[in-house]
């Protein structure tokens, strides 16, 4: 078979060029390979890709191996062709075209998809830096600045306007008004934990909050704090620091769960360290870092018998005296032998056996009479009548009580005292002789005798002088009105010296028993060699400075002034006067609510 | 003569970051606040002040830089300053926060303000370490012309290979029209590619010719030399793209993060003192 092979090709500037060949061979074979009769050198065909055979119904291509032919756009793998037919053989397009002269098969042959520049298509596939892949400076730049604004700058501003503004406690109750996200928002701005006593309403900005761009105001503090007592006497120590001082000038929030109060020493000493030249009237000495220039403690103690209190200072010489109005030698309790019990064995007594702690382990209850005494301390009075005792109580107490128990001797008569009168001789169970009346007031008045005896006995040393001072006096104690202080119709006159008792030698300070349970009471007062009850038995400040040092001491138990010391003092003022009468107004309105609830009431009945 | 930004003018700028530093730690061990060390003791104020308007100059940089030749002050001076006074930045504003790290904004802000620092140091490593590689993989020329050489193997190639059996002849084809250089953020950064067509077609050609004992041993090994050569050269060429997408990278953390680092710090001082 011969066949005319036109190769095209198209000129840059239009135009085709043609170059015509005559091959001739049966089949036709078209491929990469040099010995194809049409030789296609192209890298995409295959070394023999098809061939042409020239059958009865005209020529017919079949492709070769696993080549791959399209037949007018139609993949096939093979076909009978007829002129004007297209054959795409890989970047080939070959036409059939009619025959003319001799030739039996015509056929132009083009290159219509050439090789592409090969730098061209690497550089097209190639991505060779960052910029090329999704990464953006400028896009994640506005999408970060943006998110952040939205969720941390937007959302807790829009929370702070949507939140109902009440303060306090109320807020609490108002939290769940806001919806979770901007409760979210709203936790992104806290600067810290909230302290433990503040955290119910802690989530709750605007319950302290109130005003943007505002300090947290003092009639926030006080809608809660109303009655806050002062820190000084405002009348006598008018102190301008004091008056100027914002609640959150020392109660600072947000700095975790402990109390939000200053704990500075440095802060105290900014006015304590050397109060007397700004306050010269004050009676406090100048204070600081404790263990450093701390006092001497100064207990308030009465120091008279009547009981004026004093401060004074441990240090002082001769050492001061307690006047307590009480014999009580803490030695002699303390023997170690023990001591003698009425009718028992020796008892060894403790501390604890007479100062039991309160409930709350920080002080000590009063010791009293009946608790801790009487076991040891009886109040008998007559041998003769062993079992009889008189109660521990005032002056008139125990003499109607000696009284009475005398004249109910009498009246059942029995005496065997010969100085009694007859009627209280009488058989026991027989009628007073006599008028009846007359019999009565002869026992009464020897009863009256015989108690006025007895209580020579009861207020003796023996008795209730053993411990209290007792004083007979000559003349009856009246008051200014003339009206008698002591009941006394037997012609004895005690007096009973009131007890000088103490509850709390410091009462600026608050000391923990508790916290201290495990030191012995001995370590700090000094009760085991203490003879007379005048002695004062408080620990010295070098006592506590044993272990406790100043707020960055590192080998000591760091203490601050607020450790012992109270900075709003019971007993003194409100703070805030006006929150306090505020507060006072509100309570009110609430005792009379009950009233305005009746009203309503009675409208619907 | 190019002197590195860490020595420029015999540290100078070095030395203003040392003090800087060293002020703030010595006021911060004499500062004795009545409350805890915080961000709003008078000290933590000077520190925050101080802090935010370093944030502010240093984002400035950022400007400053697309100005090559404006401003009395090189550039050179303001990179080094950048780099330095960044780092002391950490000093200045951990001794702000007073050591309080909670979740919250604030520490959010801090955290950026950390990430977009250590990102700058990486920076300083990229800029000082890598350029000297490159130079070095590239042995004087430019990624562009390795990629020419690449293309003029690939056309010898292809003109060989267009005279083998078909099996080669494929792979080749393969190689010349799949091979590519770069990619993805991981190709770029892992210099690899490890699905290359060309190291594909080299070890595959191996097998075939010395299984076709038949075949034109000149032409086949001719190709095996030059797809060897083009393996070599696609190997330098990606690591000229790692080195370089190495050198870029930090700077898509450094300045996005720079920018949330603004909006953070912006709620961060508007928070502070809406809840004053």
């Amino acid at each position: 078979m011969d066949a005319l092979v036109s190769f095209l090709t198209r000129r840059a500037r239009g135009g085709v060029t043609r170059r015509d060949t005559q091959v001739s061979g049966d089949p036709m074979r078209f491929g990469r390979g040099t010995d194809c009769e049409v030789f296609l050198p192209d890298p995409r065909v295959a070394n023999a890709h098809a061939e042409i055979t020239l059958r009865a119904g005209g020529p017919h291509i079949e492709a070769l191996g696993d080549a791959e032919l399209r037949v007018n756009g139609n993949r096939t793998r093979a076909s009978s062709l007829k002129p004007g037919d297209v054959v795409g053989l890989g970047p080939y397009d070959i036409t059939l075209v009619q025959p003319e002269g001799a030739v039996a098969l015509a056929i132009t042959v083009e290159l219509a998809r050439p090789l592409g520049d090969v730098l061209a298509s690497l550089e097209a596939r190639s991505r060779l830096n960052l910029n090329s892949t999704f990464l953006s400076r400028r896009g994640f730049s506005w999408a970060g600045f943006v998110a952040i604004a939205v969720l941390f700058l937007v959302l807790p501003i829009i929370a702070f306007y949507a939140t109902p503004n009440t303060a306090g406690i109320e807020a609490s109750r108002d939290q769940a008004s806001i919806g979770g996200l901007f409760h979210a928002a709203n936790a992104s701005w806290s600067a810290g934990e909230i302290s433990g006593p503040h955290k119910f309403f802690g989530a709750t900005c605007t319950a302290c909050h109130q005003s943007a761009f505002v300090r947290v105001e003092d009639k926030t503090c006080t809608s809660c704090h109303a009655g806050i007592q002062h820190h000084a006497d405002p009348v006598n120590f008018k102190v301008a620091e004091l008056d100027s001082q914002r609640c959150v000038g020392c109660h600072q929030e947000h700095m975790g769960n402990t109390p939000a109060t200053i704990k500075s020493e440095a802060y105290c000493a900014d006015c304590h360290a050397d109060l007397k030249a700004t306050t010269p009237n004050t009676t406090l000495a100048n204070a600081g870092p404790f263990g450093k220039s701390h006092p001497q403690f100064r207990p308030t103690i009465p120091v008279d018998e009547a009981g004026r209190l004093e401060r004074v200072s441990l240090s002082d010489t001769p050492a001061p005296v307690y006047q307590s109005n009480l014999k009580f030698p803490h030695d002699k309790h303390l023997r170690k032998e023990g001591i003698r019990v009425p009718g028992g064995p020796m008892k060894k007594l403790e501390c604890a056996s007479c100062h039991k702690p309160d409930q709350g382990g920080v002080g000590m209850l009063p010791v009293a009479f009946d608790g801790e005494c009487a076991e040891c301390h009886q109040t008998r009075f007559d041998p003769a009548s062993p079992e009889a005792s008189v109660p521990h109580g005032s002056v008139t107490r125990v003499l109607d009580s000696l009284k009475g128990f005398y004249a109910a001797k009498g009246l059942a008569g029995g005496v065997p005292d010969p100085d009694a009168p007859a009627a209280a001789r009488r058989v026991p169970g027989t009628p007073l002789p006599g008028v009846e009346v007359e019999a009565r007031q002869t026992i009464i008045a020897w009863a009256a005798k015989k108690a006025e005896k007895a209580s020579h006995i009861v207020f003796s040393k023996q008795g209730c002088a053993a411990c209290h001072s007792v004083k007979e006096q000559e003349k009856p104690a009246v008051d200014a009105a003339g009206n008698l202080l002591v009941a006394n119709t037997t012609g004895g006159n005690w007096q009973i010296m009131k007890v000088n008792a103490v509850q709390s030698f410091m009462p600026k300070a608050v000391f923990n028993h508790a916290s201290h349970t495990n030191m012995s009471c001995v370590s700090c007062h000094a009760a085991e060699t203490s003879a007379s009850n005048t002695d004062l038995l408080m620990p010295k400040v070098e006592s506590c400075t044993t272990c406790h040092g100043p707020e960055k001491a590192s080998d000591k138990v760091p203490s601050t002034c607020v450790s012992c010391h109270g900075f709003h003092q019971p007993g003194l003022p409100p703070m805030r006067p006006e929150a306090a009468a505020a507060h006072a107004a509100a309570q009110a309105t609430l005792r009379l609510d009950p009233a305005q609830q009746a009203q309503p009431a009675a409208t619907v009945q | 003569m190019h002197q590195s930004i860490l020595v420029y003018r015999s540290y100078r700028y070095l030395k203003w970051a040392a003090l800087l530093t060293l002020a703030s730690v010595v006021a911060y061990a004499l500062h004795n606040p009545h409350f805890p060390p915080n961000g709003g003791t008078w000290l933590g104020y000077t520190l925050g002040t101080i802090g935010a308007l370093m944030i502010l100059w240093l984002m400035w940089f950022g400007v400053r830089k697309r100005r090559y030749n404006e401003g009395k002050v090189k550039l050179e001076d303001w990179l080094s300053a950048h780099v330095y006074l960044g780092i002391s930045l950490i000093i200045v504003a951990t001794l702000h926060t007073g050591f309080q790290f909670h979740w919250n904004l604030h520490t959010l802000a801090f955290g950026l303000m950390v990430v977009v620092i250590v990102s700058g140091m990486f920076g300083v490593f990229a800029y000082l370490r890598y350029p000297q590689l490159m130079t070095a993989n590239r042995r004087g020329q430019t990624l562009r012309q390795l990629m020419m050489t690449i293309a003029e193997v690939d056309t010898e190639c292809r003109e060989i290979a267009v005279k083998l059996g078909d099996t080669v002849n494929r792979l080749v084809l393969d190689s010349t029209e799949n091979t590519r250089i770069g990619g993805s953020i991981w190709r770029q950064l892992s210099g690899k590619d490890p699905d290359c067509a060309t190291e594909r077609a080299l070890s595959k050609v191996r097998t075939e010719v010395r299984a076709d004992a038949s075949a034109s041993v000149k032409d086949e090994s001719r190709l095996i030399v030059l797809l060897g050569r083009k393996s070599e050269l696609l190997k330098r060429a990606r690591r000229d793209v790692q080195l370089k997408a190495l050198m870029d990278i930090w700077l898509y953390a450094h300045v996005p993060l720079s920018f949330a680092l603004l909006a953070a710090l912006t709620a961060h001082v508007i928070s502070v003192f809406f809840y004053l």
